[in-house]
């Protein structure tokens, strides 16, 4: 996974990467805080999912991951999106300081003491820290389906183990947008407020945002001669393509259509208003589709991952 | 003669306005214990960091066994053994669990119990490195140093925090290291560390290299400079002109109640007989190490 976001990779950078990567592992889960993180995540999928299937009495798995907003529980959010939000803020958490924290105790030293290149120290950290992630979000989706068959309902494996593959990319982006950070970071201080910032920007600010890019691009067609006024459905194309740039909301769209369609999931995140406008969307263009939404989460995987390798690489430490 | 361990020619390193290294061209021999010297802030430090490809220089050229620093650092680091200054340990991990990883980093196979027991770490293999002291901090980082016979061993203020036992230990291990073959740069801001094991020592001032010589050379001008403080009963003109021709002694002078003698340290004796033999009483006497400051200046007044 951590090999992504770079080029043909030499063999010796790849022993570089497996060796700082289990260095890391171990390390980073002898952590209590990171082991409490991990409960809190298996509680949640593994607790919601036992708790609806309680309720409910044999509920099929899409009927709580593929619940979109407003299905559950009247709720303004989907599950997916709340899942995508704790999911990012535990991967953020838990990565962040990665490499700052090294740099600013000293450990680094005596990591680029030995023959480590300075990219296998990121790519290492990328690995080590999903890895980290990963393995709690996979305990906890396990016991939701444990929770769900014992409570009588079913569980479509391939959808399930799509949605579990989705998870396991979502976590990765936000390791690597964390990693990406902390190897530009030169405090731990600047390392913490980058990451939370960020993240409160992704998760509450992004939609105001959105709107104001499409009222902004709206204005502008308005004003120019020869230009007109963009229709509402290329207005509604375009706020929903915004929205998907948001990982967050890639992610949520991207769960809900697995369990119902592509057009589904590229409605839950519009309004109320937009949705019965979007219902004569008909065909999705290309940069909709579920396809574009995956290189979404994967540029989210290897960009934070370049930038960080490119500003370490330089970085007199 | 094989290729050194150490070439620097003309290397300068500034910090903005600061001029770290000015023009240091330095050569470390192999199977040599070079003492690298110099008070904290003359650039010892970033001198090291260049070596180590963490900073790179603004002029001049650094090559660390054969090979051009800023175009191969990681091959020279499989080459090379590491004990940087002020560095940490991860908490979490054991002393075992730290040599490992210098060994699977090395790509080498040695035995992680041997490498702790050759520091005196046997005992501590299994325990977090949490719970250590700067010693034992310091021990295990010389037994990462030392995975895979490095051609070269660069120790960074390698006595910080051992006890005198401890840091006779590392010299032990230092000459070990030397008689297989090994350069070591050995760098401190302690004269009497270097002194002791070193068999050249470079002497750094201000960014710049202000000496080089030979252990011997490097004795002889400190025990140039050794002061000895004599209280006598009254110091009378002919103490000082007992003492003043001694072998050895540089300088005399007299306040009330003592002298001040300037001599080689093999003359203190012969100083303190001169006394006796002109029947003036000794009261008591101490002496003064040189301190690095007048080595220093002893070094830049009288080029050596």
């Amino acid at each position: 996974m951590s090999a992504s976001g770079s080029p043909i990779v030499p063999p010796a950078v790849v022993h570089s990467i497996r060796v700082i990567a289990r260095k890391d592992f171990t390390a980073a889960i002898r952590s209590r805080t990171l082991f409490a993180l991990g409960a809190v995540f298996v509680l949640f999928i593994g607790g919601t999912a036992g708790l609806v299937s309680y309720l409910g009495e044999g509920v099929a798995a899409g009927g709580l991951f593929g619940a979109s907003a407003g299905g559950l529980l009247g709720l303004r959010l989907s599950y997916a999106g709340i899942l995508g939000l704790i999911v990012g803020l535990t991967a953020l958490l838990a990565a962040y300081g990665a490499i700052v924290d090294e740099r600013s105790t000293g450990t680094l030293k005596l990591l680029l003491g030995l023959p480590h290149p300075r990219r296998s120290v990121v790519l290492g950290k990328l690995l080590g820290r999903t890895t980290v992630v990963v393995t709690p979000t996979l305990v906890g989706f396990l016991v939701a389906a444990v929770a769900i068959l014992a409570g009588g309902g079913s569980v479509d494996f391939l959808r399930f183990t799509v949605l579990v593959l989705l998870t396991m990319l979502l976590c990765a982006v936000f390791v690597a947008t964390a990693v990406g950070i902390s190897a530009a970071a030169r405090s731990q201080r600047r390392a913490t407020v980058t990451a939370l910032g960020g993240y409160v920007f992704f998760a509450l600010f992004w939609a105001p945002f959105a709107q104001g890019v499409d009222q902004v691009v709206a204005l502008v067609f308005r004003e120019l001669p020869g230009l007109s006024a963009p229709s509402p459905l290329a207005s509604l194309k375009l706020s929903l393509f915004v929205k998907i740039l948001n990982p967050l909301r890639a992610y949520e769209s991207l769960a809900i259509s697995l369990y119902g369609t592509e057009l589904q999931g590229r409605l839950a995140l519009a309004g109320f208003r937009e949705r019965a406008l979007g219902q004569s969307l008909g065909e999705l263009p290309l940069y909709l589709g579920d396809p574009a939404l995956l290189v979404v989460l994967l540029a989210w995987v290897i960009v934070p991952i370049a930038y960080g390798v490119a500003r370490f690489d330089r970085v007199e430490l | 003669m094989a290729m050194a361990a150490i070439e620097m020619r003309g290397v300068a390193k500034r910090f903005g306005e600061i001029t770290a290294l000015d023009d240091v061209t330095m050569t470390v021999e192999p199977a040599e214990i070079y003492g690298f010297l110099g008070p904290n802030g003359a650039g010892k430090s970033t001198t090291i960091d260049l070596l180590l490809d963490f900073t790179r220089p603004d002029a001049g050229e650094l090559e660390v066994l054969g090979r051009d620093v800023t175009q191969a650092p990681v091959a020279i680091k499989h080459r090379t053994g590491v004990l940087p200054e002020g560095f940490e340990l991860y908490d979490r991990l054991t002393a075992r669990e730290h040599v490992a990883f210098a060994i699977e980093s090395k790509q080498s196979d040695e035995d992680p119990a041997q490498l702790l027991d050759r520091v005196g770490l046997a005992a501590d293999a299994d325990r977090r490195a949490g719970g250590f002291s700067k010693g034992m901090g310091q021990r295990l980082g010389l037994a990462m140093a030392l995975v895979g016979s490095p051609e070269l061993l660069i120790l960074d203020e390698p006595t910080a925090g051992l006890d005198p036992n401890g840091a006779r230990e590392l010299r032990s291990i230092v000459r070990e290291e030397r008689d297989r073959g090994a350069a070591v740069f050995f760098s401190s801001h302690l004269l009497g560390q270097v002194e002791a094991v070193c068999d050249r020592v470079g002497i750094l001032r201000d960014g710049a290299l202000v000496a080089e010589d030979s252990i011997e050379g490097l004795r002889e001008t400190r025990d140039t400079d050794t002061t000895l403080r004599i209280s006598i009963g009254a110091a009378s003109a002919a103490a000082l002109d007992a003492v003043r021709d001694v072998g050895g002694v540089s300088d005399v002078s007299r306040t009330n109640g003592s002298l001040t003698v300037v001599c080689r340290s093999g003359a203190k004796m012969d100083v303190l007989g001169a006394l006796e033999a002109s029947s003036i009483a000794v009261e008591d006497f101490t002496t003064e190490e040189t301190s690095l400051t007048e080595l220093f200046a002893r070094y830049t007044e009288e080029p050596a």
